[in-house]
């Protein structure tokens, strides 16, 4: 990690390859969807890439990095509670009604939607049904562009393989 | 789909790695230095500048020595606490954090012991509000000064950073304030006093999810 704050890309590159698993299997105690831990584990280097100056040589490395997990993964649940609640407030097919006028289509895409984890759900909803832009919808969501980038693809990939193929992931 | 997931996490590692410029680490020593200066600079300032007439016998009475001792004491414990609370894994715990929080309450609860003098409502407010608006004020520097260096960092226990930026600067300008208004009555310490450090601390515990929360999501 010294090496990575004095700018070593191959160091820091293999730090964060290493690190990885270790993260993965820390989260899996806190993070029940399988779907969703790869999400969070990206968040995670995420955040650890964007507190790489707190990192204090002197002191180990293990408590600053699974402080990071740990607060990450603790921020994840707090708002997929708070999300979840809100959907459940949203009258069931309040949003797709007007969006979609063909009944079979909705009701594949309806099939496809339940599929999504609601971060997911949440990158479609600001980029392809509100039309924002890469970034606004990256700071609508409190997240970075690569991380918003990432759950639009999942979901398309999650979309068009119910639409076309019939199966859930 | 692991493909697809192995694909997506590479492309993440390539892109930190590319985003890589050398950083300075966090100095937490010259910081709290410099956060120090600052707070006993300005209460020795406003402790000097107008100390009460009779200080020299104030400074005599155990009340008086002990309502100091646990706000300065309090107060130092607190802001170096906060500091640490922008490394994670350093950060204090609960149980440190209650304990310090306590020496406030424990300044507060010798408030209680002074001696009750009365007064007009309007006596009490001419004579108080003064005292609030200036702990507030006092206060604000050395709480910015905190808030700037957790903002700086990424604390991960943020209501805790928060609760103990706000103790920092409150209690040094509670015990600043307390060497130079001349007023020793309960009621008086307590409402314009008490109220305003109490009340600052929780709302800053209250706001600093929002404020200090998710720095890793900030542009």
């Amino acid at each position: 990690m010294e090496r990575a704050q004095q700018g070593d890309e191959q160091a820091y590159r293999t730090l964060l390859e290493d690190v990885r698993p270790a993260v993965i299997a820390f989260l899996r105690r806190r993070i029940t969807q399988p779907g969703e831990l790869e999400d969070v584990a990206q968040d995670v280097l995420i955040a650890l890439h964007r507190a790489r100056h707190t990192y204090q040589p002197s002191r180990p490395f293990d408590p600053w990095l699974f402080g990071i997990a740990r607060h990450v993964a603790t921020d994840y649940v707090r708002r997929r509670v708070v999300r979840a609640r809100r959907e459940s407030a949203i009258p069931e097919g309040g949003l797709e009604q007007p969006i979609l006028g063909d009944q079979a289509v909705g009701h594949d895409f309806e099939r496809a939607w339940d599929q999504l984890s609601p971060i997911q759900r949440e990158a479609v909803r600001l980029v392809h049904l509100e039309g924002l832009s890469l970034d606004e919808a990256a700071a609508r969501a409190a997240t970075t562009k690569g991380a918003l980038k990432v759950r639009l693809h999942r979901a398309l990939a999650a979309v068009r393989r119910v639409l076309l193929d019939g199966e859930p992931r | 789909m692991s493909e697809q997931r192995s694909g997506s996490r590479d492309e993440l590692v390539a892109h930190l790695a590319a985003d890589l410029r050398p950083v300075k680490p966090l100095n937490v020593v010259r910081l709290s230095a410099i956060w120090l200066a600052v707070q006993l600079g300005l209460v020795f300032m406003v402790a000097m500048a107008m100390p009460r007439p009779d200080i020299v016998q104030a400074a005599e009475r155990p009340l008086f020595q002990g309502e100091m001792l646990a706000l300065l004491f309090g107060g130092f414990c607190a802001g170096l606490l906060a500091v640490r609370a922008a490394v994670p894994g350093w950060e204090p715990g609960k149980t440190t954090t209650v304990a310090v929080l306590a020496l406030g309450a424990i300044a507060m609860s010798l408030f209680v012991l002074e001696g009750m003098m009365p007064a007009t409502l309007s006596q009490f407010v001419a004579a108080g509000w003064r005292c609030s608006a200036a702990t507030l004020a006092l206060a604000a520097l050395p709480c910015g000064i905190l808030a700037l260096i957790l903002r700086g960092g990424a604390p991960i226990a943020p209501v805790r950073a928060g609760l103990l930026a706000a103790a920092g600067g409150l209690f040094f300008a509670a015990a600043a304030l307390r060497s130079t208004c001349p007023g020793d009555e309960a009621l008086h310490l307590l409402v314009w006093h008490g109220i305003p450090v109490a009340g600052g601390v929780a709302v800053a515990g209250l706001v600093a999810t929002r404020v200090l929360g998710r720095w890793w999501q900030r542009p």
